[in-house]
């Protein structure tokens, strides 16, 4: 199969209100610094491929708002309403056809123009759930309690997540959050949701995320260094919570598993050396620790208590700090493999893994109750 | 099958938003509402005068960074006298019919800014008329497109 992946990588800064800018200011910025990552000018480009949602931007078909500030003009250019990781995986089997050499992808949400529960809300149908005023956190804090319940798991698993990536995200210099807490911080930070508190919530986040993608040859032919895709998987669940299991995401296991199928990989743990996952809620991690196949059901805390996920310990998860250090709307899993690169390129100044890395597992999410999930495996 | 009573939910829905309008958009929008004039900006690659301001020039890719101010006079391109009834976005209420949109390229700009015309007979309505942008009382402008009432004929 042809090869494909990423030959440059970059992010706007991020912060809960990016009051300086416009959408489409931030746009232009990220568009231009991925440009400058990889030495091209945009008459380069071969098509661009974006993310972004138009409840969040409040224009419908919202990438049209924007198509100068991405660098789309008489370009093909389409739009994904997922996270830009998404993004990725459309423009990786674009290139694939082997009808075109590169192609730029590109996330926004500028979530502080609008209101995080507000954008939730409306993603819930109206008959059933919305009246209800269920949003993201309450949605969560829900499924945080299936998941604790079944498990026997506790608060003070959940708090050792965030303390972990909260410890994490404070070496790394382009995240938000960048103050380690502690467990007892954690514990006593207010409730946001019984059992989620604002510790264990990832922050509200403006951002852009921008990944540079080509063909090997292309890649090759002009020297750059690829960050291979070596396998991706998504997949949907079911919409209505209360017709699945959620102690689980069976979306995360059959994406995850998609993807180890095209990588061939057998025991993720041993052939992979870390992973980047959007835990947007601290347990979200304990929970796709067991549905992307580390551990079996309810080990997810076995396996962070013993270390093996921190990182020193043989399978780093969230080197970054995770989304629970920043959570960019639309951008947070694309974040992730900016992410990957980073460490698998040794360029993660000031936080890459004491260990070598070759091959990398980035991990989106989308929808409430994780509905739909996207795994990604890159190597070099 | 008993026939069944068919149900519809009525739902009208407060969008709360609060757009940042960035340096460029607030430029325009403050002098607009402050001095009553209009700024464009100018791409260094093409020349290119964008109004209303933007943050990059789409074809050439680079910012437009020089500030140009206009005079608040042009010529109308385009033009429909609208007859179909709409929600009025700024009211909430049915807006009345008929009413003149226009496209407006302001002397010294090379692009259209899209605005009201105040005139709705089609006999006295053609491109190539001269307009002039009609402002709203100093203490009524509040930093909007909709500082500027509408477009008039001046010829």
């Amino acid at each position: 199969m042809k090869e494909v992946g990423i030959i440059a990588w970059a992010h706007s800064e991020f912060s809960p209100r990016n009051e300086g800018m416009s959408r489409n200011e931030l746009l232009y910025q990220v568009t231009k610094k991925v440009l400058e990552e990889a030495g091209m000018e945009i008459g380069q480009i071969d098509m661009v491929i974006s993310a972004s949602c138009d409840t969040v931007d409040g224009t419908s078909i919202s990438n049209a708002y924007v198509v100068d500030e991405m660098g789309a003009y008489m370009k093909e250019e389409s739009k994904v309403e997922e996270d830009g990781a998404y993004a990725l995986a459309y423009a990786y089997y674009r290139l694939l056809t082997g009808q075109y050499n590169n192609c730029l992808v590109v996330s926004h949400g500028k979530i502080s123009d609008s209101a995080p529960a507000f954008y939730t809300n409306m993603s819930c149908d109206p008959f059933l759930l919305r009246p209800l005023g269920l949003t993201g956190e309450s949605a969560a804090a829900l499924q945080a309690r299936v998941y604790a319940h079944r498990f026997g798991a506790t608060e003070e698993d959940f708090a050792a997540v965030a303390v972990k990536n909260r410890r994490l995200g404070s070496i790394n210099p382009h995240t938000q959050l960048k103050s380690p807490v502690t467990l007892e911080e954690v514990l006593a930070s207010p409730v946001v949701a019984s059992p989620l508190r604002e510790l264990t919530t990832a922050p509200v986040t403006d951002g852009a995320a921008a990944v540079i993608m080509a063909t090997g040859e292309y890649a090759r032919e002009r020297g750059k260094d690829l960050v291979r895709v070596e396998g991706i998987g998504f997949s949907q669940d079911l919409y209505y919570p209360g017709n699945k299991d959620l102690s689980t995401s069976a979306s995360a296991k059959a994406a995850a598993a998609m993807a180890y199928r095209e990588a061939q990989v057998k025991d993720p743990l041993r052939e992979l050396d870390f992973a980047e996952i959007t835990e947007q809620h601290a347990f979200y991690e304990l929970l796709l620790y067991e549905a992307l196949g580390w551990c079996g059901p309810g080990e997810g805390r076995r396996l962070l208590a013993e270390g093996v996920t921190d990182r020193e310990g043989e399978f780093p998860v969230n080197p970054s700090g995770g989304a629970l250090c920043a959570n960019p709307v639309m951008s947070a899993g694309l974040v992730r493999v900016v992410e990957c690169c980073r460490q698998l390129t040794g360029t993660a100044e000031g936080y890459q893994l004491p260990k070598p890395v070759r091959r990398a597992l980035a991990h989106a999410c989308s929808g409430l109750f994780l509905q739909s999930n996207l795994a990604i495996i890159l190597g070099i | 099958m008993k026939k069944t009573e068919l149900l519809f939910l009525k739902e009208d829905v407060d969008i709360p938003y609060n757009w940042a309008a960035g340096r460029y958009g607030s430029l325009f929008l403050t002098r607009l509402r402050d001095e009553g004039k209009f700024i464009g900006n100018r791409c260094p690659s093409c020349g290119k005068v964008y109004l209303p301001p933007r943050v990059v020039c789409g074809p050439c890719f680079t910012p437009p960074e020089e500030i140009v101010e206009l005079g608040d006079t042009g010529t109308l391109v385009s033009y429909s006298v609208v007859n179909y009834p709409f929600i009025d976005p700024e009211t909430g209420s049915r807006r009345p019919i008929p009413y003149t949109l226009g496209y407006i390229r302001l002397d010294g700009c090379d692009t259209y800014l899209s605005h009201f015309v105040d005139e709705t007979d089609p006999a006295k309505l053609t491109p190539g008329l001269r307009v002039k942008a009609v402002f709203r009382p100093r203490e009524e402008r509040t930093g909007r497109l909709q500082d500027v009432l509408h477009f008039k004929i001046v010829d």
